[in-house]
């Protein structure tokens, strides 16, 4: 990847509004987290066992942090995250319908794909609550070791292949409407498919929970910028190559001969 | 012998072509060297595209042979630039990097120098402009060893271009008058926006699609190495094909009143992979290059002895065949109408009706034949959308208004345009760039909604679109359309 031609292109039309919308996101989280949610769910539980506990600790977890704080906070999250991954989409739905509902159509696609993101929301707390409780101090650890392998697996490629392929657009009428929110929910549960990991990585990052979510977003922007290929294992592009390391290492050991 | 480009036709018949000769001596050596080798045959055609499998299924490779890793890991492999607005700078770079390194090796045998001749198959002057060179025909060399240049299959029976009645084989891309339009990206002489690597992405341009597509099918038919992106740059006619396709952008670009994209996207693109060509010799680092690289001035930037004989225009001259609309990026494309659902096309003929929003069409009619000064004016196109399937390089010819049960061979006055579907394999295929979403045509149809329109049979509410299918579409091997649509692009006669 060209940086210099990569970030040109984020000068253009949606990419400002996009990153826009997320940096007005990242403000909000930034000034709920004096008050709040996400960053203390993890530390409020640490400790307890997963087996006699999890019960007890997701009810102090709800008495601590309402459910419409979380989802609030949730939302708040993917409002700060998402924005940059929408660029393809958004402008497909731009350029297949009739000018005058061209801002409909994207905000019904959002509503779709928004539905099913907040619907995922919560499966994701309690997957965050159960690492927490089952490996306490390394739920972090484990959380980013479990994106790296997400990352590097076949079924995220797969799931980043098919959220390139974008869905027709009915340009009058109901149908329209529909096949924008269809869009949008279709699109939305690949995207869970390709980034549920890294989303999970801030919601264990405790007091590092906004620099996280912008390392994750980062991450998850170049997975998406990154060209297609065939659903295989293979080395995360966000890591230093292997081979490379290997190459380098052994060229400063001849060096040292 | 010069290394200016020269028509084929106009450097001696038979084996008295002495650049074909050479050219067959030349191919013949590089196609003796492994693939592991960068200047060999198999890596050169591997530039293009390359699937494993299936060059073993064929047998260009063997089941053992070993395949170097810069054709698998994204660096030289699977190059090939279709559906965008890279088209013809990649494949400018990629002949020159063949020139160079043929011309080295016919250097090597002959002590000559050697320009990669173009094969003017549209010279209306030459009734035998669509005959292939007799070199490429031949079974033997003149020391009577197998012909190298007539190695690689092609369509069975292969002598001439010989377009079918649904084919629609002309120079009419040559009337656009702009390489790209708007920032839609569907229409345009070169190809759609893209500021990604991807060999198949989403809008072809009007070059692209005709004469280049069909030429690739007519040579390659069901069976031919022509007809699919993953084996086409194996068969040495290819490069003369593509060569007469560079120098039709060439004269284009040459034409006053043409306008050539000047933005960053495409000179420094694209943003997420370089391409590279291999030096003569192979070695590293190879020869990366952008669109920058292929203008007037730049390293890759060819020589051609001529640009008006074949090429429909008079470099230099400005003859305005369709009105201009203002500068690209000024003007606007807009959908104004559309199908209901996803059209599949198998063994017969299909018909749709596209939905029309009625104010802007009729806006649209009206404006149409505008070309005074100032005045707003509008042309309208028909534009297939996310079209997929499994075959290399089907055919579809589309209709407009065809009476109902009709043949569509008795009604010319209602054919809008005819389509090779090249590469649509590639562009179907999930674990693709685009993830499977297939290819984009727009057809202008202005001309014949004028006519629909002074005959009376426009209705300003719906279309009634025909898509009749061709070679290599069956119900066995379908083509589907995601949407068919009508796009309206208006601009202000300049």
């Amino acid at each position: 990847m060209q940086p210099g031609p990569v970030l040109l292109s984020f000068t253009r039309a949606p990419w400002p509004l996009l990153f826009a919308t997320a940096g007005l996101g990242l403000a909000l989280c930034l000034y709920t987290t004096g008050h709040s949610t996400l960053p203390a769910f993890c530390s409020a539980v640490g400790g307890l066992s997963i087996v006699t506990s999890w019960p007890t600790a997701l009810k102090a977890e709800l008495a601590l942090n309402p459910a419409q704080h979380m989802l609030a906070d949730w939302a708040l999250m993917l409002l700060a995250m998402m924005p940059p991954l929408l660029a393809m989409p958004l402008m497909h739905v731009w350029h297949s319908s009739l000018p005058r509902r061209r801002i409909r159509a994207a905000l019904v696609f959002l509503l779709g794909y928004t539905a099913l993101w907040m619907a995922a929301g919560p499966l994701l707390m309690v997957l965050a609550l159960l690492l927490q409780l089952s490996v306490a101090d390394a739920a972090l650890a484990t959380a980013l070791l479990a994106a790296l392998l997400w990352s590097a697996s076949p079924w995220q490629r797969a799931a980043l292949n098919r959220g390139h392929r974008m869905r027709r657009i009915g340009l009058f009428g109901w149908t329209a409407d529909r096949d924008c929110l269809v869009f949008g929910a279709a699109h939305g549960a690949l995207c869970i498919a390709s980034c549920w990991a890294w989303m999970l990585v801030p919601l264990l990052g405790g007091a590092w929970h906004i620099p996280l979510m912008l390392v994750a977003g980062a991450i998850m922007l170049v997975e998406r910028l990154a060209p297609g290929d065939r659903p295989r294992w293979h080395w995360p592009a966000i890591l230093p190559r292997l081979d490379l390391w290997l190459l380098i290492t052994r060229k400063v050991a001849h060096s040292h001969d | 012998m010069n290394t200016i480009r020269q028509d084929v036709a106009t450097l001696g018949s038979g084996w008295n072509n002495k650049v074909l000769l050479n050219y067959a001596l030349a191919m013949r050596e590089l196609d003796k060297l492994p693939i592991t080798n960068r200047n060999s045959w198999k890596f050169l055609g591997a530039i293009h595209g390359f699937d494993r499998q299936l060059w073993v299924e064929v047998n260009v490779l063997g089941d053992s042979d070993p395949v170097p890793k810069d054709l698998t890991n994204f660096t030289y492999g699977s190059q090939c630039q279709h559906g965008s607005w890279y088209f013809l700078s990649w494949h400018r770079g990629y002949l020159a990097a063949f020139e160079a390194i043929v011309a080295a090796k016919v250097k090597e045998l002959t002590g000559d120098d050697w320009a990669l001749p173009y094969w003017n198959y549209l010279n209306d002057k030459n009734p035998e402009a669509r005959r292939a060179p007799e070199a490429f025909l031949a079974n033997t060399l003149p020391d009577g060893s197998p012909n190298p240049l007539k190695k690689y299959p092609r369509r069975q029976g292969f002598t001439t271009l010989r377009p079918n009645s649904l084919d629609a084989f002309s120079l009419a891309a040559m009337q656009e008058n702009d390489f790209q339009v708007g920032n839609d990206g569907s229409i345009g002489f070169g190809g759609g926006v893209t500021g990604n690597f991807a060999q198949f992405a989403r809008w072809t341009g009007d070059l692209e699609n005709n004469p280049h597509n069909t030429v690739h099918r007519l040579i390659g038919g069901g069976e031919g190495f022509m007809a699919d992106p993953y084996l086409a740059a194996l068969d040495p006619i290819f490069w003369l094909h593509h060569c007469n396709v560079d120098r039709l952008w060439e004269a284009w670009m040459n034409t006053p009143g043409k306008t050539m994209v000047r933005d960053p996207r495409w000179l420094d693109g694209p943003a997420d992979r370089r391409f590279i060509m291999p030096a003569v010799g192979g070695s590293d680092p190879g020869m990366k290059f952008t669109g920058r690289d292929t203008l007037k001035d730049g390293k890759l930037h060819p020589s051609y002895a001529d640009l008006s004989i074949g090429t429909g225009v008079k470099p230099g001259v400005e003859a305005v065949t369709r009105v201009k609309m203002g500068a690209p990026e000024q003007q606007n494309i807009e959908p104004i109408g559309a199908n209901r659902s996803v059209v599949t096309v198998g063994g017969a003929p299909v018909r749709t009706q596209v939905d029309l929003d009625r104010q802007a069409t009729s806006t649209g009619i009206a404006a149409m034949g505008a070309t005074d000064l100032g005045q707003p004016v509008t042309r309208l196109y028909l534009a297939l959308e996310s079209v997929r399937g499994s075959a290399p390089s089907p055919q579809l010819a589309v209709y407009i208004n065809l009476p109902k049960d009709s043949d569509p061979q008795q009604h010319p006055e209602c054919h809008a345009g005819s389509l090779t579907l090249f590469g649509l394999n590639v562009a179907s295929r999930p674990d693709g760039g685009h993830g499977g979403h297939g290819l984009g045509y727009t057809i202008d149809i202005t001309d014949l909604a004028q006519r629909l329109t002074d005959a009376g049979d426009f209705d300003p509410d719906y279309l009634r679109v025909t898509l009749v299918p061709g070679e290599q579409v069956s119900a066995d091997k379908p083509v589907t359309v995601e949407r068919i649509s009508v796009l309206k692009r208006s601009g202000i006669v300049s």
